[in-house]
Order: structure tokens, then sequence, then C-alpha cells
């Protein structure tokens, strides 16, 4: 089975988590041998500028994660290899936000180019070093929305900008074949009158030790050259070291950053690297350094050096904006989702909204959104800088449950009271908030939804306030003028329409559901994730609400046996209310994905017969998959959800 | 203090069958920090426990590295100790103690320190001291052939109870008085570090409007622990958030389902944690609970949660049972409550907070009074207790 299809079996069986039972904001995920080296720096940064809650997980292998997996609203993966691996083997990640850090592309990991660009598709965000690497992503088919490209990073109060003169010139690294320990060496042999530092790690700063020097199987013939010298010292040590830099040298053939380029850089030490990585990006040939061609053979580079070496200008100007703090606090900033310009946001459980925002006092999202159920319950309207909210509307279903007809409701926004207002139980609403008080918005807000009628008035066991299924709003820029003025609380304006009857629109076929009730034939027991049929032909008969009329879109969730599916199974649906009836054929690989079947209720029936047929289901016992279950296994319904086509 | 020779160890191990290590189980850790304190003490000692601990390959040297790296994460040991990591004899499904313990572990063991009857009884065969320690779990107080342990001998160096209650059981098995020392777990030293950054940044994002206080419990989830109290002082304290760390994933959806029956907005079921995370939240809290539900476990329940407590600084409020009674009388940053008393346990929470305002640096006295009991200690008395014996040096 590929890496692609175990990626979607594995998701169909993510467990559903409560924004309160998450312990952390964002877990960052890495191989062990990154400890202490440049993966880690990263993360460590990031982590630093989020203000989050955070912990990190080394993993001792790349093809899964060996260690507890805390549960997290985030995961961020310092590196793809792992992050593909793990999303097929790991289904709570599923659940979560995902980011990745893409440092190069290097397809030595054992991960095909599809099954990347399909993991790397499910990611909320790609992050990549350089603008190369983005444009490469997004050829290769991931989503251009998904990219960010963040320039870092090094500490300006570390690497301090100094005049130039002493004539050293200086290469900085691990030791990697492909930073072309021949080139370097044949480079220095060239140059017998000029001075050279080799910059390594020390044995005690990394986990990785084929990351030291003395690795190089001509390690002994580097040591011996009268021109070099070789450090080998801790991250700390490093602005010591490159304070006695002139030129910084890079012959590496691939690479991300280097993150050496800008540390150099902030020194005031002229670059002469290789096109690769960022360096086009951040090194104008001539202006303020000097880029080497990957095929360049020693005698084009010494020239180069020896232009570096006699180069007056200042390099390190601008630099600033390349700190590691700038960088934590830019992807940190992309990973909290700020809404921007006009936005809509829907909370249904096929998007991502709910786990990006919601935070405490909701229930899992439904198809059509999240249910409420704590007296308040809170989410984030997360602001880009310099921006300010302008309108915000959220569409909300208020519950059954209580005895009086009308709940009182009250919105506060970083816990500011902006309005109250009673909504009728059973209906859905509208509430349109403007003249959002300017002076109490921050870079992210909490919007709670405060439900006022007493908990005692609640009828049932769980208590479903309102379901919040969409919001939607617009952000401008903060420009100086007040847009907005501060009136005397937040002008709420309610807008709410009755639902004709109780009937549900959404049924859920997952154990412990009230659909389990419906009349069904050729299924097994309900799972908590849905029910799988144990017939080729399985069916069930839901109600119709009355507020359905005319065409009616009936969209089926869930998902085919996966070994069937490789059986070259095809799926059809078929809606019948005995008068009309409509069929939907669909090719299926083995995903949790929705299946919609439009439908005419001519007769205004309210009941139709769902039927779902395979032309062929097996059992595990029979794959030889566990020989313990023959339960027949063939389609995997998690919801039906019906509604009236405009 | 004990001086071994060369290739002999002090083994500790906890039951046949365990795993090395894996979250959340009491006596895994208890296996861990006492063969950390063992080896702090100058006196070898071999960790022995199931290499099913790990999803990986850990025959080799790189795969003993990431044994070392996993107890650490977990339990917060550094690792100054050997390790035997055990594999089942082909067609069984765990290490037993005729396998790969008798072979690899045994030819080693000056002596044992172990849970386990069934280990117990292997030393007895081959005339290897040990110590027993009596924790009154399940398959301890099944054990039926409780006089071959032979407890009175002098091969058995030391019968350690958890509490007096235990101490009582013991007794009335006729095992003599003198073997019998109490001993509470212990307390990972590590807890006692300061962690300010760490405390400030949870609370910096816990603490968001409309909770002004943070309550932590940190343990297992069984009903027997007094989750329900925790839920009923949560619908009464709404402006206080709180953090329920530990518990299995059965044990969390059910009390999932609670939390949200009762509309608990306040309330959060994070699981298990590692170590280190377990020491910042308990630095970051107002107050740390210690909850029992009424009941006889309370009886033989330890009061090692209550001096991992103490050892964070954070004000303690404690379920009134015998093993927290030693509080009453000290003066520490603490509130007792009764479980029977129904809404007993949200009054001492709003004493303790009106009393006990945070402080980042902790409070002193409870530091100082969690102090003695950490394992190194722990494992020093026991080992004065013992005193000196002659060692086997053939096998």
């Amino acid at each position: 089975m590929s890496l692609k299809d175990r990626i979607i079996q594995t998701a169909a069986r993510h467990p559903g988590l409560l924004d309160q039972d998450i312990a952390f904001d964002i877990v960052f995920v890495m191989h062990v041998s990154a400890k202490g080296w440049i993966l880690e720096k990263i993360c460590r940064r990031v982590a630093e500028a989020s203000g989050l809650t955070y912990s990190f997980v080394y993993s001792e292998r790349n093809d899964s994660i060996t260690a507890p997996i805390p549960r997290a609203r985030a995961y961020f993966f310092a590196h793809y290899a792992i992050y593909a691996s793990a999303l097929a083997v790991h289904p709570q990640l599923h659940g979560a936000s995902l980011f990745v850090w893409f440092t190069h592309p290097d397809f030595g990991k054992g991960i095909g180019l599809d099954d990347l660009v399909y993991a790397l598709q499910q990611a909320d965000l790609v992050f990549t070093a350089n603008a190369q690497h983005a444009s490469a992503l997004m050829v290769m088919g991931v989503p251009r929305t998904n990219i960010r490209t963040i320039y870092g990073g090094a500490d300006p109060a570390l690497f301090r900008a100094r005049p130039r003169g002493n004539g050293k010139v200086a290469f900085v690294g691990a030791y990697y074949e492909r930073k072309q320990p021949e080139q370097m060496l044949a480079l220095m042999r060239a140059m017998p009158d000029v001075p050279f530092l080799l910059i390594g790690p020390a044995d005690s700063s990394v986990q990785n030790k084929e990351l030291l020097w003395s690795n190089y199987s001509r390690f002994a013939e580097l040591r011996a050259l009268p021109n070099l010298e070789i450090v080998e010292g801790d991250y700390e040590d490093y602005p010591r070291y490159f304070a006695g830099i002139d030129v910084f040298v890079s012959l590496s053939s691939l690479e991300g950053g280097p993150i050496a380029l800008i540390e150099a850089m902030m020194v005031n030490a002229v670059p002469v690297v290789t096109r690769t990585g960022f360096a086009e990006e951040l090194v104008r040939h001539g202006e303020n350094g000097f880029l080497v061609s990957l095929d360049a053979v020693t005698a084009e580079i010494v020239p180069l050096v020896r232009q570096a070496l006699a180069f007056t200008g200042d390099v390190s100007r601008g630099t600033e904006a390349w700190s590691w703090a700038a960088f934590g606090a830019g992807i940190s900033q992309a990973m909290r989702f700020p809404l921007k310009g006009r936005f809509e946001l829907d909370f249904g459980r096929q998007h991502r909204a709910a786990r990006r925002y919601l935070r405490e006092g909701w229930e899992l999202p439904e198809t059509l959104g999240a249910w409420q159920f704590a007296p308040r319950a809170t989410l984030l309207l997360p602001l880009q800088p310099g921006q300010s909210l302008q309108s915000l509307a959220l569409q909300l279903q208020t519950g059954t449950i209580f005895e009086a007809g009308t709940i009182t409701v009250r919105l506060l926004l970083n816990d500011q009271p902006l309005a109250t207002t009673e909504l009728q139980i059973g209906h859905r609403c509208e509430l349109a908030l403007s003249h959002l008080p300017p002076d109490i918005l921050q870079p992210v807000n909490r919007l709670s939804i405060e439900v006022l009628t007493p908990p005692n008035l609640l009828i049932g066991d769980v208590p479903r306030l309102l379901r919040l299924n969409h919001i939607n709003g617009e952000t401008q820029p903060i420009d100086g003028r007040p847009r907005l003025r501060r009136a005397s609380g937040a002008v709420l304006a309610v807008h709410q329409e009755a639902e004709d009857d109780a009937t549900a629109t959404e049924f859920l076929f997952m154990a412990g559901e009230p659909a389990e009730d419906l009349p069904a034939f050729g299924w097994n027991e309900a799972e908590p994730n849905g029910t799988w049929s144990n017939q080729a032909e399985a069916s069930v008969v839901i109600p119709i609400a009355p507020s359905l009329k005319g065409k009616i879109r009936v969209v089926v969730n869930g998902r085919v046996y996966e070994p069937v599916r490789t059986r070259n199974t095809s799926l059809a649906i078929t809606l019948s209310d005995g008068r009309s009836d409509a069929t939907g054929e669909f090719k299926v690989d083995g995903s949790q994905q929705d299946f919609t079947v439009d439908y005419e209720n001519r007769g205004g029936r309210r009941m139709i017969q769902v039927l779902i047929a395979l032309n062929d289901i097996s059992s595990p016992s029979e794959l030889g998959i566990d020989a313990a279950d023959r339960r027949r296994l063939g389609f995997m319904l998690s919801s039906i959800t019906l509604s009236t086509l405009a | 203090m004990i001086s071994l020779p060369r290739a002999m160890k002090h083994v500790v191990v906890t039951k046949e069958g365990d795993p090395l290590c894996r979250a959340g189980r009491a006596r895994l850790i208890w296996a861990a920090n006492t063969a950390e304190a063992t080896a702090a003490l100058g006196i070898p000692c071999l960790l022995a426990g199931g290499a099913n601990a790990f999803t990986y390959p850990v025959e080799s040297i790189a795969g003993t590295f990431a044994a070392y790296r996993a107890l650490e994460a977990l339990y917060g040991v550094s690792g100054q100790f050997d390790l035997a990591l055990l594999h089942p004899d082909p067609g069984e499904e765990a290490w037993s103690v005729d396998g790969d313990f008798r072979r690899h572990v045994l030819p080693h063991a000056a002596f044992v320190q172990t849970r386990d009857p069934r280990i117990v009884l292997a030393c007895v065969r081959r005339r290897i001291p040990y110590i027993f320690e009596h924790h009154a779990e399940d398959y301890q107080d099944s054990f039926a052939p409780w006089d071959e342990l032979r407890l009175a001998s002098p091969l058995c160096l030391a019968v350690v109870a958890i509490t007096e209650a235990v101490k009582a059981q013991l007794l009335a098995r006729r095992v003599p008085a003198a073997k019998i020392i109490v001993l509470d777990s212990g307390v990972n030293a590590r807890a006692a570090l300061r962690r300010p950054e760490a405390a400030s940044r949870w609370r910096h994002n816990l603490l968001t409007p409309p909770y002004h206080r943070l309550a932590v419990y940190t343990g297992g989830m069984q009903a027997e622990r007094g989750i329900g109290d925790l839920m009923n002082a949560a619908a009464a304290l709404p402006d206080t958030l709180f953090i329920l760390a530990g518990g299995h994933d059965v044990e969390l959806a059910d009390w999932r389902n609670q939390m949200v029956r009762h509309g608990l907005g306040n309330v959060r079921l994070i699981g298990y944690q590692n170590h280190e995370v377990v020491c910042e939240l308990q630095q970051a809290a107002d107050v740390l609970i210690f909850s029992r539900a009424v009941g006889k476990r309370g009886e033989i329940t330890s009061p090692l949660k209550v001096f991992e407590y103490l050892l964070s600084g954070t004000p303690v409020v404690a379920a009134k049972i015998p093993a927290t009674q030693r509080l009453a009388g000290q003066e520490l940053a603490s509130h007792l409550y009764d479980p029977t008393i129904q809404g007993d346990l949200p009054r001492a929470l709003a004493a303790s907070f009106k009393a006990f305002p945070y402080r980042m640096e902790g409070y002193g006295q409870n530091i100082r009074a969690g102090e003695p009991f950490i394992w190194q200690e722990r494992q020093r008395r026991l080992m004065d207790f013992i005193g000196d014996f002659p060692i086997k040096v053939t096998f």
C-alpha cells in the first residue's frame, strides 16, 4: 500500500478531541538527531516568539513518532520526511492544524514525489526558507495559499556589524557531502596566501555525530593545511568566531538557507555563495556579495573570493529584517490564521475553521457547525498587525432544550460586553455587529458567547445551547483615521428565522447517536466513527423536514473499506421515496469524503430511502488482515445531511 | 553504605512482564526513580524491564541510548544506571522470570528490589537476597503461596510497606516487624527546580477572561480519586480554570461526557503529560488539588502526590485522609477538605485562594517540607535499614 493510501486510511481513524481535551497550542516534532542543531534552533525560536503553550517531541525514527504525542491544536514538523511518514501512522495528527518546515528538496528519504505532495497538501501551512523552494512546491501541486516563505535568521544582538580588515575567509557549518568539502579543500590550496577559518559544531553540541568534520575522509589533509584554522564550538561561541572574519564562503550544492549567510552578513562579512537556498534572494551580485554558479570550478571561485576581500561596501545594511525574532514572529503570526479583508468561516466538521478558531465551550463540530455546551463559549478572532475588525456577523441555530421560549445571549469581546439580545429557541439567527470598539481590539481577540438563561431551565441530558454555523466580517487597515466610532456599545442587528418543525436535517451514524434508531437494513453495530454496512446493498430510511422543499441535496459522508477499494469497487448511492428517485455513482479512493446526490421531492414525501450499493464487499478475516474479525465491511456511513437546493 | 563486587548489581525490577517504561504507570515510575536514587548513592544498579516498551528495535547501543532518552523524557531520570531490556521467550507475549530475567539479570544480581512476589520466589529458589516492596496492588494482594516468600528468612533484607495500613496487613501475614520498614513513595528531586518562564507561559495562556485562578490536579483519573468532586468544584467556581492532567483515554472519555453534560467550560482534561510538563503546570497553578473520593481506598493511599505537590511550592488543597493528616500540624500553605461533606472542596479552594496568593517563587515552607521525601532520601533510608550483609558472588 502506498504512503498516500496509508495516510488516507489513518486520517479516517482520527479521534475527535474537544478543545478542552488539548494540552498545548503547538507541539514541535523532530528526529532526535536534530537536537542541538539548526532545525531545533528554528523551532525554539518559533516557539519562543509565538507566546503559545508548546512542547517538543523527539522521535527516534523517521517512519513514525516514537515518543508519546501530546494532544495539541497544532503540530509543527521540523522536517517533511518525518511529517509524511507520521501522517500515515498517527491518527491524532489529522484532527489538528499541521505545519511543516520545508528545509530543502531531498528525495533520498525514501518518500516518493506523489506521496510527498499528497502529504504536503494535507498541511495547513508549509514554510519554506526561500522563494525557489516555494515555487517548486507550487509546481509540484502544493496549493499556493498554503505556502509561506520567511527568511531567517540570526540574532543581531549577537552578530554585530563591525569593520573588516584582517583578511580572514571562513567556511561555516557541519560536515555534509553537499557542503562540497573537496571544492573547499581545492579552494584553500589554490589560495595559500589567504588565511581560512572552518567553523564547525563541537562534539558536545550535536546528537548526530555524523555532522562532525572528523567524519570527512580527507580530514587529515584538511587539518594539515597551513592556511586553515579549524574551530569546533557550541553555537553560543559562533559570534566570537564570526567577529574575526572578512569573507564568508559557502560552496554547498544544496541549501535551504544557509543560515550562516545571514549571520555573516550581519557581522559585515562579504558573502561568496553558491546559487542555492535563499542566496540569490538575499545577495545581489557585486552589490552586497558575490554569487557562484553551482558548477563553478576552483579557478572561477578564486577571483570572486579576492574581489570579496577587496570589497569596501557595508553588507550588513537591512539584515535586521532577517532576525530570529522577525522570523519567529512571522511564522507564529501565520500559524494563528489572522482574518484578512472580507472573511467567511464555516464551522462544520469538514472545514478547518473549528480547529483553528474555536476554544472552550464547544462540542465537536457536526456537518453544519459546532454546538455550544457551556454557558460561555469562546472563539478567537486573530488580526494581522495594523488591521482592525470593521464588522462581524454570526449565524447561529438556537437549541430547543429550554423550557422558556427565548434565551438571553450576551456577546463579549476580550471580556468586555458588546451587546445582549433575546433569541427564540429553535430558530436560525444572525447577529450582526458593527461599531466594534477599536480600543479593545488586540492581535488575538476572544469573542465569547454567553447564554444567560439559567441552566436549570434546561431539558434533557446534553446542553446544546447554540450551534455556531458561520461567521463573516471585514477587517480594514488602521490608517490613523477613526473609522469606527466608540458607540455606547456595539450595535447588534438580529435576524431570526423559525424552523418549521424539529425534524433534523443531519443524521449521524456514530455509536450513541439517535440515527441508530432509524429503519435500516444491512448494517453492523455502530462504532465511534460511524457504521459499517455488512451487505453489498445496505439501506436506511430517513425523515425529511417539511422545511426542505423542492430540490433537495443529500450529502452522504463516509468511506469505503480500504481493501475493497483496491479491487476496483464502485459505489452507487440511490435515493428513493417510492415516486421519484436519483442515483449518484462515484469513484472511491478510500478517504472519508462527502458523496453528494441531488433529488427532486416531487411528491412532497416525508421519508426517503438511501441505498448504498457496492459491487463487492469483504471481511478482514477473508483478506488475511485480521483472522478474528469475520465482519463483512463495505461502506462506513458517518452522516447524511439534507438541505434545500437554492 | 553497601559496597558491591565488580559486575554485581543492585537489581530493580517491577513485575514480571512489565515494560521498561510507559506513560503514567506508577510502578514503572517507582522502578526508574529507585534505580536512579540507588545509583546516586554510589551503588551500581541495574534496572530491568521489557523491551516491548518500544515500538522500534533497541537491541543495539543506539537503541539503549534511545531507551535512556525515553526514561528521561517520561520520568525525568538521567539514567546513571545500567539497563537490562528483556524479551519474551519464543511463543510468549511478555518476558518471564524464568526466561530472559533468569538468564541475563539474576547472574548479575547482588540483590533484587522488586514489587513482584513471583520474582521474590525466583530469588528464594536461587538464594539471592531481596527486598520486597508491598504497595497493596491487586496482584500482590491476590498472591497465594505467601509463606513461600520466606519474608522472615535472612535472604529477605527488608519488606517495604507503603503505608502503616499495609504494614498492619504484613504483620497479620506473620512478617516479623523487624523486617518491615514503612516508606512512602518518593518524589523526583527535579520537581524542586524552579521553572518561572514555563510557569509564566502557562498562566499567560490559560488565565484568559473569565478565569482568574488556576487549579491543577495531576494523577490518575479513576473515580476513587475524587474526580467527580473536582467536577462539582468546577461548577461552583466558574472563574477558576481546572486543569486535570493524567488518565487513560477510556477514563478521559467518560469524564469528558460528564464535563459536557454539566456544561463545564472551565475544565481541561489534558491527559498524561511528561514529568517536565507536570512540574511546569504544578508551578503555574494557584492551587494543587489532592482529591479522594469517600471510600476505603483512602486508607491505603500513598501521600506521594502530596510530596510532589509540596516540592513545587504551590499551595495544596487535600482530602482529609490518613496520608494527608501530617499536613495538618505544620505551617504549610495548605488546606484540608472533608470529602464526605458536599461543597467542602470549593470552600477549601476559595479559602486557599484568599490565604495564599500566587507566588512565582513558590511557598518556601512547602518546598522545605517536601525535600525529605525525594527518592534518593527514601533509598538512603532503606539502605540504612538493611545495613551491611554478605553478598553471594557465585551463581
